[in-house]
């Protein structure tokens, strides 16, 4: 097929040809292999793996209680290199109540992913189960399921996000977690960006099951008298895994910017907890207050959306080119011709 | 074909009625009916409470609620003084007949104020789109045709970057540098706030001028987007059998181009526009809130942090409405443009 082709780089096409490919690799060991030659999803790995490290190394150079001290007296700092003389004592410079910049998108993005693995979880699971339901049994519970899908839809996701996040923040008091105290609001976020990203693997799975259900090994299981939960669980769902990785790292790049726009209108993860999302509020609540652009930018508080949303834009380019060669290695299409 | 279309009208009846008991429930659940009308901190006590709940309904069963809200309550008798003797006419009309209910914030009707946001969100939508769609189908072509270039590679690089970027970044970004830092050097420069300047007056002028950023924001992201999908539509039709039979009988490249590839490849494009045509009327939340355009997302953002109940309400159902109508005229679409699909 000619997008199979198309989506792989001329390299790997040599290879996949080549004579001496053996034919003994496992489907799995080919994607393996087809995923390691896609350039930009390695450096995609790589650069994941360097904001894990940068999150998880930056808390031990700064406290969380650091991150969440006020400093009034500081307030509104420019980057500390940019000053006379030089230092490096608020490197990304200071919020507007003093508060360092660089601590809190080091403690911010430890939330941030934790809110997109978590909810990409509840998605994946959610989908999973109502397109398996849906595709396996048919007939009346599909339609009632795919009906509940297709209105899920029709509503704005980013809309409901809004409206839920903002009557259930303030319902959950604090967390403490591993010697952390989390703002109750986490959970809530999690939750709501997980219950909203369910429907197109709903469908996508739906679709796998409904042609999977009449192969001849789910007849042979069936025949065996392998129960329903069983035949769906332990014999269909593993060979639809492939699209639902490949959804579920796209899911994770539209989950992180979903959590970053929920707190930008400041109804995601409420201060002092911090996340990639809340930190850029700021500059919001500053366009929003100054009236002014204009003095919003000659104050010079660029720091504030800058450095926070470079992390959120490298975090999801990451993801999407994990999501791209997921897709180019797990495709079947990649395996035809 | 008529009856398809009947077929698919009927279907989506249903669907409505789905998304709006959705609708309903969840924000019917949602904490505190009353909040919008206490204090900062507080909660609407004692008789106030009493004398609103009955005077809003929200002491009936919430299946009551649900009737009222759809069909109206002005065939009914209310008990307003909670002496148990229903007397009162109700007023509402419902939102089957057109009233989406009132603001409990600014006590006007929503349908107005939806009525009054509605043109500007158009203005701001469309545009982008019109923006989006030809620029998307021009670099779309473009990099399928020259597929590996130099120019393809770059693009495919600049469109990940354009897909990955949040749009405060995008937004901020623009504002600092064409409306802050062009104007600091002494360059023309574009506003950033509203529709208008105020000193300035209501002029064509000035609306297309403050429509630059916001349309260049929603733009450059969707067409990062909307331009790859048609790259690997042309490709893939570009590869199949008739084209070659098409260039080797000698057509001229433009004609295999245009006539040959472009309208088959149209097909899966034309269902991604209709689908997101209907979420047109939503705005754009985030780039509405960021330039003060006073826009349905605006609209929904400002009363959704006052926690103006009917508002939200309403301002979902027009949208999760107008994406159906419009997924149902995709579909109908469908059965123009593409001859091969049989319908029984």
């Amino acid at each position: 097929m000619a997008v199979a082709t198309e989506t792989l780089s001329k390299g790997e096409e040599r290879v996949m040809f080549s004579p001496s490919t053996k034919p003994t690799l496992s489907l799995w060991g080919l994607a393996f292999r087809r995923f390691l030659r896609h350039r930009a999803a390695v450096g995609g790995i790589i650069g994941l793996a360097l904001i894990f490290a940068f999150v998880i190394v930056g808390s031990f150079a700064y406290t969380e209680a650091y991150a969440n001290k006020p400093d009034v007296v500081n307030r509104l700092q420019a980057p500390s290199w940019l000053q006379d003389p030089p230092t490096w004592e608020h490197p990304m410079g200071t919020d507007s109540v003093g508060r360092d910049v660089l601590a809190r998108i080091i403690y911010g993005g430890q939330i941030s992913l934790i809110i997109g693995f978590l909810s990409v979880l509840i998605a994946v699971t959610l989908g999973a189960i109502i397109g398996a339901v849906s595709g396996y049994y048919g007939g009346s519970v599909d339609s009632i399921l795919m009906r509940f899908t297709e209105a899920m839809i029709a509503i704005p996701s980013l809309f409901f996000l809004i409206i839920i996040s903002k009557m259930l923040i303030g319902s959950i008091p604090n967390i403490n977690l591993l010697g952390r105290s989390l703002s109750g609001s986490v959970p809530i976020v999690i939750f709501v960006i997980g219950i909203f990203g369910w429907m197109v693997e709903a469908r996508i799975v739906r679709s796998q099951f409904l042609s999977l259900k009449q192969q001849d090994f789910v007849l042979a299981a069936r025949a065996l008298g392998v129960k329903d939960h069983s035949i769906m669980w332990k014999h269909i769902l593993p060979n639809s895994i492939a699209p639902i990785i490949v959804f579920a790292s796209l899911g994770l790049a539209v989950a992180i910017l979903t959590e970053a726009y929920v707190g930008f209108l400041g109804l995601g993860v409420q201060e002092p907890t911090a996340s990639w999302g809340n930190i850029l509020n700021q500059a919001l609540s500053y366009l929003n207050r100054a009236f002014a652009p204009q003095d919003f930018i000659h104050r010079g508080v660029w720091w504030l959306w800058l450095f926070p949303s470079l992390m959120i834009i490298f975090t999801v380019l990451c993801v999407n080119f994990i999501g791209d060669g997921l897709r180019d290695a797990l495709d079947p299409r990649g395996l035809t011709k | 074909m008529g009856r398809y279309i009947v077929r698919r009208m009927l279907q989506a009846i249903p669907l409505l009625f789905i998304v709006s008991l959705i609708v309903f429930v969840l924000i019917m659940n949602m904490g505190d009916p009353l909040i919008a009308f206490a204090g900062r901190n507080g909660q609407v006590k004692g008789a106030d409470r009493e004398r609103l709940i009955r005077k809003l309904g929200l002491d009936q069963p919430i299946y009551v609620q649900y009737v009222v809200w759809l069909v109206g309550n002005d065939w009914m008798k209310l008990d307003l003084d909670g002496d148990g003797v229903p007397e009162t006419n109700g007023t509402r009309r419902g939102v089957l007949r057109g009233d989406l209910g009132t603001s409990v914030v600014t006590r006007e009707p929503v349908i107005k104020m939806v009525r009054d946001r509605l043109p500007n969100t158009l203005l701001l939508m469309v545009t982008a789109e019109i923006v989006i769609i030809s620029f998307a189908l021009i670099l779309g072509i473009a990099t399928a045709v020259f597929k590996y270039s130099i120019f393809d590679n770059v693009f495919t690089g600049l469109s990940f970057v354009g897909f990955s970027m949040p749009v405060p970044l995008l937004a901020l970004g623009l504002i600092y540098i064409f409306g802050v830092y062009f104007k600091r050097a002494g360059l023309p420069y574009f506003p950033t706030v509203g529709m208008f300047e105020p000193a300035a007056g209501k002029t064509p002028e000035q609306l297309v001028w403050h429509l630059v950023l916001p349309v260049a924001t929603l733009s450059i992201i969707s067409i990062a987007a909307y331009s790859r999908f048609i790259r690997s539509n042309m490709l893939e039709v570009l590869g199949h059998d008739y084209i070659r039979t098409a260039t080797s009988k000698g057509l001229s490249s433009r004609v295999v181009l245009f006539k040959h590839a472009l309208k088959n490849a149209a097909l899966p494009i034309v269902t991604l526009i209709g689908l997101d045509l209907g979420f047109l009327l939503a705005g754009a939340l985030v780039t509405e809130t960021i330039f003060s355009w006073p826009g349905m997302g605006r609209l929904f953002y400002d009363h959704a942090l006052k926690s103006d109940m009917p508002v939200l309400m309403g301002v979902l159902m027009l949208i999760s409405i107008s994406v159906i109508f419009f997924q149902l005229l995709t579909d109908i679409t469908y059965t123009f443009v593409d001859p091969r699909i049989r319908y029984q």
